[in-house]
């Protein structure tokens, strides 16, 4: 996504605490201790921290997240992504890497894209569920 | 109609602009009653003067020091407000469309103005561009908005009055770049594998106080105003600026 594109950017070196809701997109690379609010697009990038649920249109991970998380459309978990917390959406896509510890709820219309880890011709799922 | 102020020109080049600005503006048929700050005659008295002469456009000829200093001093009259920047700027761009002195006067034969909202700090100091704030690399600053806090060390943080009312609302725009995290323990320095992530954060805010360990110099256009802490927020009245076709949001 284009920066001018990003209504809200927490920075890397930033620590914020509160309740971070923004009508359009937010990204974070710092650390958030709280709720995240967006209309549109959450991107919680490699060095993010997050502590709190996180609601929006759509959320990509890349970072760490311990809460849940609810996305009218989809979330999208990328290798180094760990999540912890339960996720709720219309479409989930998880890549090979990234670890989640958590429910999966499936809003209608839903549709699941795993890809499974190729390790030596056998093929297993990369990630963890309760 | 129009009553400009100029900035005191130094040197022989800004004596000859001023003169090439007198002569565009005749030129274009709005020339006007011109005065410019003195000792013992503030930005303030001249604009006192332009309003008891019942003067409907006050213009600022000059620098970011004098066109912050004019904005204020208009803020609580309804009159229009226009700007010919003697020195090209990215913030006079942004407010106007311009900072080629030539187009801004054009501008303002045209009278195509636009609401603006400024930025107040601490109740009484208004800006118009934006204020800047240098934070020394090890001293650790805390912003409070009513959502949420923010903490950091060192950087710079700039803050934005937002021209007029987006989606988000009137506001700050609120720009913090550099720094580096509060929590961060030696090792945490030594093994960084931080520094190619975004080190810029941006918000917009009604509203942020700023503290920081120290008084620090609150600046805008170069000039200090006040010190931290500092609380800011937009001022509920705005000024009708004169800007380009396009200049408005």
């Amino acid at each position: 996504m284009a920066a001018d594109q990003i209504d809200t950017i927490v920075g890397a070196h930033v620590e914020l605490k509160g309740s971070l809701r923004n009508q359009g997109s937010i990204q974070i690379h710092g650390t958030v201790i709280g709720d995240v609010v967006s209309d549109a697009v959450v991107i919680v990038g490699e060095t993010a921290h997050v502590t709190g649920p996180i609601t929006a249109k759509q959320v990509e991970v890349s970072g760490q997240v311990h809460g849940s998380i609810t996305a009218d459309e989809q979330i999208e978990l990328q290798p180094k992504s760990m999540v912890k917390g339960d996720l709720t959406t219309k479409r989930l896509s998880i890549k090979p890497g990234a670890v989640f510890i958590g429910k999966s709820n499936m809003t209608p219309d839903a549709s699941v894209g795993m890809t499974m880890d190729d390790d030596g011709g056998k093929k297993r799922p990369r990630l963890e569920l309760e | 109609m129009y009553y400009y102020i100029f900035d005191p020109p130094i040197g022989a080049k800004e004596y000859e602009k001023t003169a090439h600005i007198k002569e565009l503006l005749s030129s274009l048929g709005i020339a006007g009653e011109i005065s410019q700050p003195l000792p013992g005659k503030t930005v303030d008295d001249l604009v006192n003067n332009a309003i008891s002469k019942r003067y409907s456009t006050i213009v600022a000829v000059g620098g970011m020091q004098l066109i912050n200093a004019v904005a204020r001093s208009v803020e609580p009259y309804d009159i229009v407000f226009g700007i010919i920047p003697t020195l090209p700027h990215e913030d006079i761009t942004n407010l106007i469309g311009t900072s080629d002195w030539k187009t801004a006067a054009e501008q303002l034969k045209r009278r195509r103005w636009h609401p603006v909202r400024l930025g107040l700090m601490n109740g009484n100091t208004c800006f118009l561009t934006p204020a800047h704030i240098e934070i020394p690399m090890n001293s650790a600053f805390v912003l409070e908005t009513p959502e949420f806090s923010v903490e950091t060390v060192g950087g710079s943080i700039d803050i934005i009055p937002l021209k007029n009312e987006t989606t988000e609302g009137s506001g700050l725009r609120i720009q913090l770049s550099g720094g580096t995290q509060p929590t961060r323990g030696i090792m945490g320095k030594l093994f960084n594998k931080k520094e190619t992530a975004p080190q810029q954060s941006v918000f917009t805010v009604p509203e942020i106080t700023i503290h920081t360990a120290d008084p620090i110099q609150v600046t805008v256009a170069g000039t200090p105003l006040i010190s931290t802490p500092v609380r800011c927020t937009t001022e509920g009245k705005q000024i009708r600026l004169i800007v380009a076709r396009g200049g408005e949001q």
